[in-house]
C-alpha cells in the first residue's frame, strides 16, 4: 500500500501511514490518484455535507426557516462549544422539538475545555455534545417536514434513510441498490463509497451553483454555509475551520472518522478524499495540506499558518518537540517515498 | 510490512493494520515470525524490563531495599492510579528525594477515575502520574548508588544510562555503537533494534530467570518474578498487561510500548517475543498478541476466557451498539484489501 506520511522521533522514522488519495473534477475524470481510486471507504463525517442536499432540496430550509449558520451545523462535526449548543437547540425550537429527542448517544466532545468542564459536573454528557448533534437535528427536521415518525429516526429502516439513499443515488447517478450503507460512529448509517465517487461529490460541492449537474443549487447553499460559517463546521483551534478559514473558502474540508479526509477546491473545480489506512487520525491533515500545496491552491503564508496542522509535532510530556509527521508522497508526480521504520529521516 | 489485523464495520474492511513479529529462543532460532524481522524500532517502553536489570545486577536494588513491587513499577507504564503514586514516591522518600526530581514530565494518567478526578479537583497532574515515574524512580535509586549526580541521570553520557546501554547491548546482542538512540516520551534515551534482537533480549531475560548457572540468574528472576507478583504494578486496573500476567500465572511477562510496540517473555519454552504495528496503533496490538499466544500454544482454554475480550476486541459507537471488530489476520494467508468483504468466522 502507497506511503503517505512517517511519523518520526529524533531525526528517524518510527511509524508508518499508508493510505489512498484520489483527486477528481466535477465531471468525475480522476485527475490525480495514488493508490486504488476504485477501493471503497466508509464516508463517516465527510458524508455530512453531502447529506445535507437532501436538506436544502426538501424545501425545509425555509419552511422552518432555517439561516446559513444553521445549515453550517447540519453539515459539522463540532467540537461541542456553546454556540455550537445554542445553534442546534435553536433548529429543534424551529422544528418544534427538544434536546431529548436527539438520539445520537453519550459521547465526550473533542473540545478539551467542554469535555472537562463536563467531567468536573461528573456529568454524563447529553447527546447534543456529540460531534454528529447537528446532522441528528438535520434528520429530525427532515421527519417533520415529510412528517415521519420522529421516533427511531436512526433505524435503518425509517422512511428517511430511503431519502438519503435516493438522493445519494442521484448524485452519484447509480442505481439505489448500489448505494451500500453502514452504521455510523452516532448509529446513522454511513455511506459505503468508493475514493473516486467521494472526490467527485466533493467537487461538486465546490462548484455550488456553478456545476452544471442536478442538485448543483443544493450544493451552492452548503458551500456558502460551510464558508461563511468554518467555526460551526469544527470548532476553535481544528484543522477544518483553520482550513476553510485561512484559505478564505478557497478550500473547503471535512474530516472523516478512521482517516478519511474530503475537501472541495472550488477553484480548480476538483475535489479530494484521502483515506489513511489504519485509521489515524491526524495524519490526514499533513496529507491534505501536500495535496494542496502541490495544487498550487494556498500561498507559502497560508501554508505557514496551518504549520501546526501540516506539520504536527510529536513531543515528549515535558513539551519538548521529538519529531513531526511529514507526508511522504509527490501527488502530481503519483510517487511515494517507502521509508523503512529506522530509517534516518533527511 | 505483513497485515496483522484489520479493522472492520458492517463486515467491510475499513482500516488495515501492518507490521511485524518475530518469536526467538535464547539461542537466537527464530521460531516463528512475519514481516522482516531485521526491521528496525524504538523500544520505547517495551525495554523497561531490559533497562533495571543493571540496577539490580549491581547490587543498587538490595543496597536501596527496593522490594520485588518497586521492582515491578521500575519495569511499567502504569496507569497512574493511586497505588502507582504512593509506590513511586516511597521509593522517592527512601532516597531523600523529592517529586520534583523525576525528570520524567507531568502526564494525565492513563487510568480513567483518576484523570477525571484531576480534572473534577482542578488539579494537574504531577510527575508521580507519568507512566514511566517508576523507572525515573529505579534510575534515580541507581544514581545514588553509584554515588552520581541524580540530577541529570536522563542525560545520554550519564554513568546511569551508560550502563543501561551496555545492558541493551548485552541482552539484544548488539554492538552498542551500532544501536541508534532516541528520546523518549519521558525524556530517557531510548533504542533503536531490529525486531529480532528485541525478541532476543527477552527471549534471554527469560532463559536467564530460570537458568540458576547463569550470571545474571538472580537479575533476571527478580525481574520476571516481581512482573508476575505484581502484575498492578507493571501497568494497572483493567489494563492489558497486567490482565496477561494475572491470568497467565507466571507463565511470561509482558510489556507494551508506545507506538504499538509489543514484547513478551514466555517460560515453558523460553521464547522471546517482539510485535510491532507499523501505524503505532494500540488498539490492534491487543488481538493480535492474543492470536500470537494461541498460535504458540501458550494459553489454555480457561486462561483464555477470562482473556478473550482483548482478542475479539469489539468495536462499538456512541450508542453502544456493535458495528465491527478488530480482528488479527496475520495468521491467515489471505491479504484482504480496503473495502472488501470479511468472512471471517468471529464467534458470534
Amino acid at each position: 500500500m502507497p506511503q503517505l506520511a512517517v511519523r518520526t522521533r529524533s531525526g528517524r522514522v518510527e511509524s508508518l501511514h499508508d493510505g489512498f488519495i484520489c483527486v477528481t473534477d466535477s465531471d468525475n475524470n480522476i485527475i490525480y490518484s495514488i493508490g486504488d481510486p476504485d477501493a471503497r471507504i466508509f464516508l463517516r463525517s465527510s458524508g455530512k455535507p453531502i447529506y445535507a442536499v437532501a436538506y436544502v432540496n426538501s424545501g425545509l430550509i425555509e419552511k422552518y426557516n432555517i439561516s446559513l449558520k444553521e445549515l453550517a451545523i447540519m453539515c459539522s462535526s463540532h467540537e461541542g462549544q456553546a454556540f455550537h449548543r445554542r445553534i442546534i437547540l435553536s433548529i429543534l425550537k424551529k422544528i418544534g422539538l427538544s434536546e431529548k429527542d436527539l438520539d445520537c448517544g453519550h459521547k465526550y466532545p473533542e473540545n478539551q475545555k467542554v469535555h472537562d468542564a463536563l467531567v468536573m459536573l461528573c456529568k454524563r454528557p447529553d447527546p447534543i455534545f456529540s460531534n454528529c448533534s447537528g446532522k441528528h437535528a438535520a434528520f429530525l427536521a427532515l421527519c417533520r417536514f415529510y412528517n415521519y415518525p420522529v421516533i427511531n429516526y436512526t433505524n435503518p429502516d425509517h422512511p428517511v434513510h430511503n431519502l438519503i439513499r435516493k438522493t445519494m443515488a442521484e448524485l452519484l447517478e447509480c442505481d439505489e441498490n448500489e448505494v451500500i450503507a453502514g452504521k455510523d460512529g452516532c448509529s446513522l448509517p454511513t455511506y459505503f463509497l468508493t475514493l473516486q465517487q467521494a472526490a467527485w461529490l466533493y467537487a461538486r460541492l465546490g462548484l455550488g451553483y456553478e456545476g452544471k449537474r442536478k442538485y448543483k443549487d443544493c450544493f451552492g447553499l452548503i458551500k456558502k454555509a460551510m464558508t461563511e460559517y468554518p467555526h460551526v463546521i469544527r470548532g476553535n483551534n481544528t484543522f477544518c475551520t483553520d482550513l476553510i478559514n485561512y484559505s478564505n473558502g478557497r478550500v473547503i474540508g471535512k474530516i472523516g472518522a478512521e482517516g478519511i479526509y474530503c475537501m472541495s477546491i472550488p477553484e480548480k473545480r476538483l475535489g479530494v478524499c484521502i483515506k489513511i489506512s489504519d485509521g489515524h487520525p491526524w495524519s490526514s491533515y499533513p496529507v491534505a495540506v501536500k495535496v494542496l500545496e502541490e495544487l498550487e491552491v494556498l500561498d507559502a503564508a497560508t501554508v505557514r499558518k496551518l504549520e501546526k496542522w501540516s506539520l504536527p509535532a510529536v513531543k515528549d510530556d515535558k513539551g519538548n518537540t521529538l519529531g513531526y509527521i511529514h507526508p511522504t508522497f509527490s501527488l502530481t508526480e503519483n510517487k511515494c517515498r517507502s521509508y523503512k521504520p529506522g530509517d534516518i529521516y533527511p | 510490512m505483513e497485515q496483522l489485523a484489520i479493522v472492520t464495520r458492517n463486515r467491510y474492511v475499513e482500516s488495515i493494520h501492518h507490521g511485524c513479529i518475530c518469536v526467538v529462543d535464547p539461542e537466537g532460532n527464530v521460531v516463528y515470525k512475519k514481516g522482516d524481522i531485521n526491521t528496525m524500532f524504538f523500544f520505547r517502553s517495551a525495554a523497561k524490563p531490559i533497562q533495571i536489570i543493571p540496577f539490580i545486577q549491581s547490587g543498587g536494588a538490595k543496597a536501596m531495599n527496593y522490594t520485588p513491587k518497586e521492582i515491578a513499577i521500575g519495569c511499567a507504564s502504569h496507569s497512574g492510579e493511586p497505588e502507582h503514586q504512593k509506590t513511586v514516591l516511597n521509593v522517592l522518600k527512601r532516597l531523600n528525594l523529592d517529586v520534583k526530581d523525576l525528570r520524567c514530565g507531568a502526564k494525565s494518567p492513563y487510568n480513567e477515575e483518576e484523570n477525571k478526578r484531576l480534572i473534577s479537583h482542578g488539579e494537574k497532574p504531577s510527575p508521580l502520574h507519568s507512566g514511566c515515574s517508576g523507572k525515573h524512580a529505579a534510575m534515580l535509586a541507581y544514581s545514588k548508588y553509584l554515588g552520581c549526580d541524580t540530577s541529570d541521570y536522563n542525560k545520554i553520557s550519564h554513568p546511569v544510562q551508560q550502563e543501561v546501554l551496555k545492558a541493551i547491548s548485552f541482552f539484544s546482542e548488539r554492538k552498542a555503537d551500532s544501536i541508534p538512540i532516541g528520546v523518549d516520551g519521558c525524556g530517557l534515551p531510548i533504542f533503536i533494534l531490529p525486531v529480532y534482537n528485541m525478541a532476543l533480549s527477552y527471549a534471554r531475560l527469560t532463559g536467564y530467570s530460570q537458568d540458576p548457572g547463569s550470571t545474571y540468574y538472580e537479575a533476571c528472576k527478580t525481574v520476571f518474578d516481581a512482573m508476575n507478583e505484581y502484575p498492578e504494578m507493571v501497568a494497572g486496573t483493567g489494563e492489558f498487561d497486567t490482565e496477561l500476567m494475572r491470568y497467565t500465572n507466571g507463565k511470561l511477562i509482558a510489556k507494551v510500548g508506545a507506538e504499538a510496540v509489543y514484547c513478551l517473555g514466555i517460560k515453558e519454552k523460553n521464547l522471546g517475543v517482539c510485535m510491532k504495528i507499523a501505524d503505532g496503533s494500540e488498539r490492534a496490538v491487543y488481538p493480535v498478541v492474543m492470536q500470537l499466544l494461541l498460535e504458540l500454544g501458550v494459553i489454555n482454554n480457561s486462561e483464555y476466557e477470562k482473556l478473550k475480550h482483548w482478542h475479539k476486541a469489539k468495536l462499538l459507537n456512541s450508542l453502544e451498539e456493535h458495528i465491527g471488530y478488530i480482528i488479527p489476520v496475520f495468521q491467515k494467508n489471505e491479504i484482504l484489501s480496503l473495502g472488501s468483504r470479511v468472512n471471517l468466522n468471529t464467534g458470534d
